[in-house]
């Protein structure tokens, strides 16, 4: 009965190679718009909703870049930016955009900081408006300081009740140690209590100037509309006249061997673990074959990794890979978390499935189904406004160029099997990576033995 | 009386630009078939990609003592094997064609939602179909599952004190009806199912004419008809599943839950009834929700995180369901603080809605928000799904997609005290609180 149905596959996978042509898969061309401040801002019209969503990113704010041994200050300094201006207080700015039903969201990434906005179309001159006066104008109160103080102490206490939550900070601090890209945007509880008002302003100062953003709006306005809304405030954000400040991403650092860190978390029930191993950079181009071996090994729900995992043993609910990368380097990382008997027997099957790719690796047929699923996924990713404006400022920042999308599914479409196993081989861990496991050591460290020596730290010591 | 008039012109705004949204209620074709499978259909011709979403009237509601979380059990299970596909084949298949799937459970509904390139259409009404009434349950298969169900138990419940706290919570606060326990069941009960009772459950309340299908996407209506009538119209409607009958009784005083765990943080929760979501007065009380609780703005959050500084964070509110379930509060409060003078403060702002009500701002931004959140939802196919189905199950008409919208602006400030004083009652509340103990 199931080869009957591997008949029509075949026929209808026919079907979806033709079918789904590469063309028409990138965004239009956005619309620029001048800046005499030196702002990049692009937009795409899109009326058939009456909302609007944006984004900008300041480049060189995020993480990566803060100075040393203020673990923290871009995204406290970024959260502060929406806390009061010279107009509006927190309280006020809060109480307008909750009554609109509009977001505005700043977070920090690693090499920038984004600002996000979504609004129904007839709010959209007062959200525009609040973004000026707080990117213009920010109050960086005492008050609202010491708010954001209290309660990012107080969010670094909570994280470590989740081990979900706590595995990728363990794993940052391990993997890049004293590397800028360790620096967790929650901080840490000395630096969030020493920060003062004056670091964070001048931090703010430094990075928060129009050469250094770019904002794509997607959504139900016209060119006219938007330059109307923008001169009443982001236009005139001054642009300081003095260099950009210099911001470097150090050489990640070198993985070599293995680093094993065991966090012992005596309430827990299931331990957590998470490898990494190095990646790539964002234009490598290794793109299309590394998409299908993460497909194949981590990306989807018949992976490699949740097929052995959950599918046949049922030892977890889920198991995956991701690659993260950035503009000059990245990493690979495999995760996945059980009941604290069966934490051996997890480890092992990925290490031999890690092995496997190596030694037989992915067959035609999985190629090709992982080729079908990345260009099948692809266009619903791009329905929302919020992703096109993701997506347009993403290609910028990089340096992708407009066709990247088209070029890179493309590729995916021809990628061959023989590429694909070189692909895995480079870039799954094998001998160099870092191993965290978090869990119950009374009941684990036994079982974690075997794969070498561990250094052990306990969730209640300070920081990660 | 004075807010009437401005209600009113609320009330045509929102109609006005309703009309002009893209969602045009006449665009969705009503299908029936004759084993009872009902099917809403939307052409969207934007992406070359179809979102099929079939929903099944069932949830932990219609569990019993003994066999708790079947229904989420059921959900895993669809995924393992029928006569025609094998277990897993059916998201390999999926997969190789290029689409992808979730399922969830809830208290009332189980739903699938599966999203392809438009041209794996037929092969998966085929195998959706298939699966409706096909699935075998292979013991080996469900003694495998049902590890996983009990792992994912661990995750969200056992190894998370929010939800541990919320679920002893909830089923204080509900003691008869099924809403007692939470969708994933208890831990014995995971462990004890029999492939009997599980085959049971699965033909009563997996049968055409206890489903509905919503497809929106890139197909037209006299292609995609054919395929559905060729691979479902064979299936036999099933007999007409029980109905819940259960009704809840009134709580006469108010309760408390202790959890005393080793955690790093305290959590405090308090609950009263709510209404269901068909009562006219689900969209007051829903609004005081909006009030107390949405964004920094809010009443408590003001008061608990900036003012008093008494807590992290606060959540919470009511859930559409079809019978009465709860209105919660959750409250991370800070380390150290009495659990006392979060209860009292929460009391506090309760009975200052019931005296004083609310302001007509606060009234606009609960409005304002649920436009702004159903557009979100309509620059996607499957968010144009989601809505007509769920339209569909919890108000009895995908043509309600849009009444709901008129219910909220219909709401009055006299409504809204109204619904206060009904359902914030001492004696109908239970509160939760997790304290943390031992540790270093």
């Amino acid at each position: 009965m199931r080869s009957k149905s591997m008949i029509s596959l075949v026929i209808i996978l026919m079907a979806v190679f033709t079918l789904i042509g590469m063309a028409g898969i990138d965004l239009p061309v956005p619309q620029q718009i001048a800046s005499e401040n030196g702002m990049k801002i692009l937009l795409l019209e899109d009326h058939s909703l009456p909302i609007v969503s944006f984004k900008i990113i300041i480049d060189g704010a995020g993480t990566a870049f803060e100075p040393a041994g203020i673990e923290g200050i871009s995204d406290f300094a970024a959260e502060l930016v929406l806390k009061g201006n010279a107009k509006m207080t927190a309280e006020q700015i809060s109480e307008e955009l909750d009554f609109m039903g509009a977001e505005l969201r700043i977070i920090s990434n690693s090499e920038y900081v984004s600002i996000s906005g979504y609004t129904l179309k007839e709010y959209l001159p007062k959200v525009i408006e609040i973004l000026s006066d707080s990117l213009l104008n920010p109050s960086f109160s005492q008050g609202e300081i010491e708010n954001e103080r209290f309660k990012r102490l107080e969010n670094l206490k909570s994280i470590k009740d989740q081990a979900s939550r706590a595995l990728m900070p363990y794993m940052k601090k391990a993997y890049f140690g004293s590397h800028p890209m360790a620096n967790l945007a929650m901080g840490n509880e000395e630096s969030l209590k020493k920060m003062t008002p004056e670091e964070l302003k001048s931090y703010f100062s430094k990075y928060y100037r129009p050469d250094l953003a770019s904002i794509a709006v997607v959504g139900d306005i016209t060119k006219e509309e938007l330059e109307k809304e923008f001169n009443k405030g982001l236009m005139n954000w001054k642009n300081p006249g003095t260099e950009k400040p210099v911001y470097k991403m150090p050489a990640f650092p070198e993985i070599k061997g293995k680093k094993l860190l065991l966090i012992d978390k005596p309430d827990a029930t299931q331990s957590y673990f998470m490898i990494s191993s190095p990646g790539f950079n964002k234009s490598d181009p290794i793109a299309p074959e590394a998409e299908v071996v993460q497909t194949l090994f981590g990306g989807r729900f018949t992976s490699w990794l949740n097929t052995e995992l959950r599918i046949k043993r049922g030892l977890t609910y889920g198991a995956r890979s991701r690659m993260d990368s950035w503009k000059d380097d990245g990493v690979i990382s495999i995760y996945s978390y059980t009941a604290n008997k069966n934490i051996q027997q997890m480890l092992d099957i990925v290490f031999d499935l890690l092995n496997k790719t190596a030694t037989t690796g992915f067959e035609a047929k999985e190629v090709e189904s992982a080729r079908n699923y990345i260009l099948g996924q692809f266009p619903p990713t791009l329905q929302r406004n919020s992703a096109k404006a993701s997506t347009l400022l993403e290609l910028e920042y990089y340096n992708l160029g407009k066709n990247y999308y088209s070029t890179l599914l493309d590729n995916v479409s021809k990628a061959e099997t023989t590429k694909v196993n070189k692909a895995a081989v480079k870039i799954l861990p094998s001998n160099d990576y870092v191993l965290v496991v978090i869990g119950k050591a009374e009941e684990i460290k036994p079982l974690l033995a075997k794969y070498g020596e561990w250094e052990t730290k306990k969730v209640s010591d300070s920081g990660f | 009386m004075k807010y009437t008039s401005l209600f009113l012109i609320s009330f045509f705004l929102l109609f006005a630009v309703f009309a002009g949204a893209e969602l045009k209620i006449e665009d969705v074709k009503v299908h029936q078939l004759d084993n009872g499978l009902r099917i809403l259909l939307l052409e969207d011709h934007a992406i070359p990609n179809i979102a099929l979403y079939t929903y099944f009237r069932v949830g932990s509601r219609n569990e019993r003592p003994g066999i708790t979380g079947v229904s989420h059990f059921i959900e895993h299970m669809m995924f393992n094997g029928t006569e025609k596909v094998g277990p897993g084949e059916f998201d390999r298949i999926m997969e190789f064609l290029g689409g992808s799937n979730n399922a969830f459970t809830g208290y009332d509904m189980t739903g699938y939602t599966d999203w392809f390139p438009k041209t794996a259409l037929e092969e998966m009404i085929k195998i959706e179909a298939d699966r409706m009434q096909g699935a075998i349950f292979e013991s080996e298969v469900l003694e495998s599952e049902r590890g996983v169900v009990a792992e994912e138990r661990r995750l969200v419940v056992d190894n998370n004190n929010e939800s541990l706290l919320e679920e002893q919570v909830n089923a204080t606060a509900i003691t008869a009806h099924p809403y007692h326990w939470d969708v994933i069941g208890w831990m014995s009960d995971i462990q004890n199912w029999s492939r009997e009772n599980i085959l049971e459950y699965y033909h009563t309340y997996y049968a055409p004419n206890n489903s509905l299908m919503i497809v929106v996407g890139d197909f037209q209506e006299k292609e995609i008809m054919p395929l559905l009538e060729k691979y479902y119209d064979g299936i036999k409607p099933g007999p007409k599943p029980k109905d819940v009958t259960t009704v809840e009784p009134s709580q006469l005083g108010p309760k408390t839950v202790v959890i005393n765990k080793e955690a790093q943080m305290p959590y405090f929760m308090m609950v009263f009834h709510a209404p269901k979501c068909t009562d006219d007065e689900f969209f007051p009380v829903s609004i005081i929700e909006s009030a107390l609780m949405d964004g920094e703005s809010s009443r408590l959050y003001k008061r608990l995180v900036r003012d008093e500084k008494l807590a992290v964070d606060v959540s919470g509110g009511l859930f559409e369901t079809i019978d009465p379930f709860v209105f919660s509060f959750r409250i991370h409060p800070k380390s150290g603080v009495d659990m006392k003078q979060i209860e009292t403060i929460v009391l506090e702002e309760l009975e200052k809605i019931k005296n004083e009500g609310i302001t007509q701002r606060e009234l606009q931004k609960a409005v304002n928000n649920v436009k702004s959140s159903f557009y979100d939802e309509l620059q996607t196919i499957g968010g144009k799904a989601d809505l007509l189905g769920r339209a569909e199950i919890y108000y009895g008409d995908y043509k309600k997609v849009f009444e709901r919208m008129k219910k909220y602006a219909v709401v009055s400030l006299e409504d809204i005290k109204t619904a206060a004083k009904k359902y914030f009652t001492v004696d109908q509340m239970t509160t939760g609180n997790l304290i943390p103990t031992g540790g270093e």
